[in-house]
């Protein structure tokens, strides 16, 4: 009897939580996103968060999709690897689409977990290689890291006539590591010579910094490719300048932002003649709106992840558009033929694994305001 | 040939930043036998307290490099008082007193942190750098600067311990405190005094730091702060000529990859594999005594 009754309640238990459920109308599209919005990504993901917002907004000012209002779900895992997947159930009954995570690390997670489930989902600004491999229903909207590498490696042989180059990057940092051999495996098929290739550059080891600005300045030659962060980015601009070196220094995404750090020194000549690569040049006219209109909802200048997560919002929106459905199969097919011109990011296809084929933008700085160098279109 | 002399001067001038910190950690563990892992944040302090008198208050620069010395001497000072003699009177082991010392540097880091943001601050020059060219032979007027004024700095503290009373004091409290009690000497005050030089030494080390590099972050205690410990060990802790021997050597072997043209990343696994042979073979250091147990 008592086996029963314990049955009984645990049924009755079951029908309560179901019937807690969150009913989904028919009338509206729920895009979901999973990232960290507390802990010590938030500003990672938040940006993302503004990103979907902001494209929702705009979305549903317009109009909406198909006649139906979109509605935002979001589901906070704190960048904690362990929580990826438990955001991920809270929302995957109710969503159509997925937006995330941040992270490589924890995008892996999340996409896996959704592409068995056959959920569309769209990577925003996971850059490692692998994420999209094999996985039908997965995208991303950012390129990779070594295409940035080949990218610049271009841009040296045809933007600036590089005939030798120095090769730092940081060994401990995966990002970087990525990038340095892209760029080193280009420039030798490009015809670059290649004299020095140090992975001893560490964030936040200024000593071993000073010797290897020491060994950069000896080796003086046409140009020196560092993708590191911008902090440490900074001050080798700074070192390498004091130092007498004025040739071109090159890196990557993780240059923009130099010039806030380089503003603390109250002197910005030390990034004249560095050239990075980018997800958009902030002078573009689409990009000057976008943070005007960014600028007045949350207060503060959009970052490329807040620009990546836009333009992942309207590439689903145009491929629900194309496929004049929202189910997922269909707009799979559309978003894996779509055609995307214009974004914020460039102009966007995707390749049959799921990742872009985009242009990339090299950036340049002048005299403390930064300038469109020239786009690659990146294969 | 010109590269490898330009990487030795380097070497050098990172190893004379090494040696003052590592003249702190010496001194205080001849005294007290603790291995004051605050000391490296210590010069974190020094930094940001020059940063804030020099870029945020705008004080002229001399005053503020003062002001920032006197600064991180009385926060040398207060940590001893609070932290470290409480310890010292109940007669705790020396385990009690180094977990102390690691909690006062994990307190530091993250009350500047607190204070000043986690990102990293540039600040205008000190003094303008500029390169002195012999031949193919660089050396950065900074450099220079660091490498006289640490050799004298050095030169100055030996002269200090060997012929002044204090230095004496601080002699006889470091061979035998309870000794040195019975014949009148002041050990509380010796200590004190032992921590005011220490942390100067610290504020000297913060100025060349702050000087070289352009860059301050809350967390440059802690590599700074180990690399000079190792230093400290491989000269024999407790040894004055052989903290700042030892110094230099970990400078030169920071350099040692790019000397040798092979992939700096290896800097580290030199360095501390010189620290494990150095314990194998002489577990006092360069410069350390071997003193036999007492039965």
């Amino acid at each position: 009897m008592k086996k029963f009754l314990s049955l009984f309640m645990l049924l009755v238990c079951l029908c309560c939580f179901y019937g807690c459920k969150n009913e989904k109308n028919d009338d509206e599209i729920v895009f979901g996103v999973v990232g960290p919005f507390t802990g010590s990504l938030s500003t990672y993901g938040d940006s993302v968060r503004r990103g979907v917002e902001l494209a929702v907004k705009d979305l549903n000012e317009n109009g909406g999709l198909l006649g139906k209002k979109i509605r935002c779900l979001m589901e906070d895992d704190q960048g904690d690897s362990g929580q990826v997947l438990s955001a991920y159930n809270k929302l995957i009954d109710d969503v159509d689409f997925l937006f995330g995570e941040v992270t490589s690390g924890n995008s892996e997670i999340l996409v896996a977990q959704a592409n068995s489930d056959k959920v569309l989902t769209i990577a925003p600004c996971a850059t490692a290689d692998g994420i999209t491999k094999g996985r039908e229903y997965i995208f991303r909207t950012c390129f990779l890291d070594n295409s940035q590498g080949k990218a610049m490696a271009e841009f040296a042989k045809d933007g600036l006539n590089i005939k030798k180059v120095s090769i730092a990057y940081d060994e401990a940092d995966d990002y970087s590591k990525g990038v340095a051999k892209a760029f080193k495996e280009r420039a030798t098929e490009l015809g670059i010579e290649v004299d020095f290739f140090d992975g001893g550059l560490k964030a936040k080891d200024n000593d071993q910094r000073a010797s290897i600005v020491q060994k950069l300045v000896d080796k003086n030659s046409d140009a020196i490719f560092a993708p590191i962060y911008y902090e440490d980015a900074a001050a080798l601009a700074k070192e390498l300048r004091s130092a007498e070196y004025k040739k071109p220094l090159l890196g990557a995404d993780g240059y923009d932002g130099i010039l806030n750090q380089l503003e603390g020194a109250g002197d910005f000549t030390p990034a004249n003649n560095v050239f990075f690569s980018n997800h958009y040049c902030a002078t573009e006219d689409n990009i000057v709106e976008f943070a005007n209109k960014f600028n007045k909802a949350y207060g503060s200048n959009p970052t490329s992840f807040a620009a990546l997560a836009y333009d992942s919002v309207m590439l689903v929106a145009k491929a629900i558009e194309n496929a004049n459905s929202i189910d997922t199969e269909k707009v799979k097919e559309a978003l894996a033929s779509i055609k995307f011109d214009g974004g914020l990011t460039g102009d966007i296809s995707f390749d049959k694994e799921g990742d872009p084929i985009k242009t990339i933008c090299i950036c340049e700085y002048v005299d403390g305001s930064i300038r469109l160098k020239t786009k690659i279109k990146q294969k | 040939m010109s590269e490898i002399v330009n990487q030795i001067i380097i070497g050098i001038q990172m190893g004379s930043i090494y040696a003052l910190v590592a003249l702190g950690y010496t001194m205080v563990y001849g005294i007290i036998k603790l291995i004051n892992f605050a000391h490296g944040d210590f010069i974190m302090v020094a930094c940001f307290m020059l940063y804030t008198f020099i870029i945020i208050l705008k004080l002229p620069a001399i005053l503020g490099l003062i002001l920032a010395i006197l600064i991180t001497i009385i926060i040398g000072v207060l940590t001893e008082r609070v932290a470290y003699r409480p310890l010292r009177k109940k007669k705790s082991p020396t385990i009690t007193a180094l977990i102390t010392a690691i909690a006062v540097s994990l307190i530091l880091e993250n009350l500047f942190q607190l204070l000043f943001g986690s990102d990293s601050k540039m600040y205008p020059d000190l003094i303008k750098q500029t390169t002195i060219n012999i031949g193919k032979i660089s050396v950065s007027n900074i450099s220079l600067i660091t490498i006289i004024v640490s050799i004298v700095t050095m030169i100055l503290l030996t002269l200090f311990i060997k012929k002044t009373k204090v230095g004496k004091a601080m002699r006889a409290v470091s061979e035998n405190s309870d000794a040195a009690q019975l014949m009148g000497i002041n050990v509380d005050r010796t200590i004190s005094i032992t921590f005011i030089i220490g942390t100067f030494l610290a504020g000297i080390a913060a100025i060349m730091y702050y000087m070289k590099y352009l860059k301050i972050e809350p967390f440059l205690g802690s590599n700074l702060g180990l690399y000079a410990f190792v230093a400290a060990v491989v000269g024999g802790i407790g040894s004055i000529p052989g903290a700042c021997v030892g110094g230099f050597l970990i400078g030169i072997i920071k350099v040692l990859p790019n000397i040798m043209s092979i992939n700096s990343s290896y800097a580290d696994i030199f360095l501390f594999g010189l620290l494990i042979i150095i314990l194998i073979f002489k577990p006092t250091g360069i410069f350390g005594k071997n003193i036999g147990e007492k039965v």
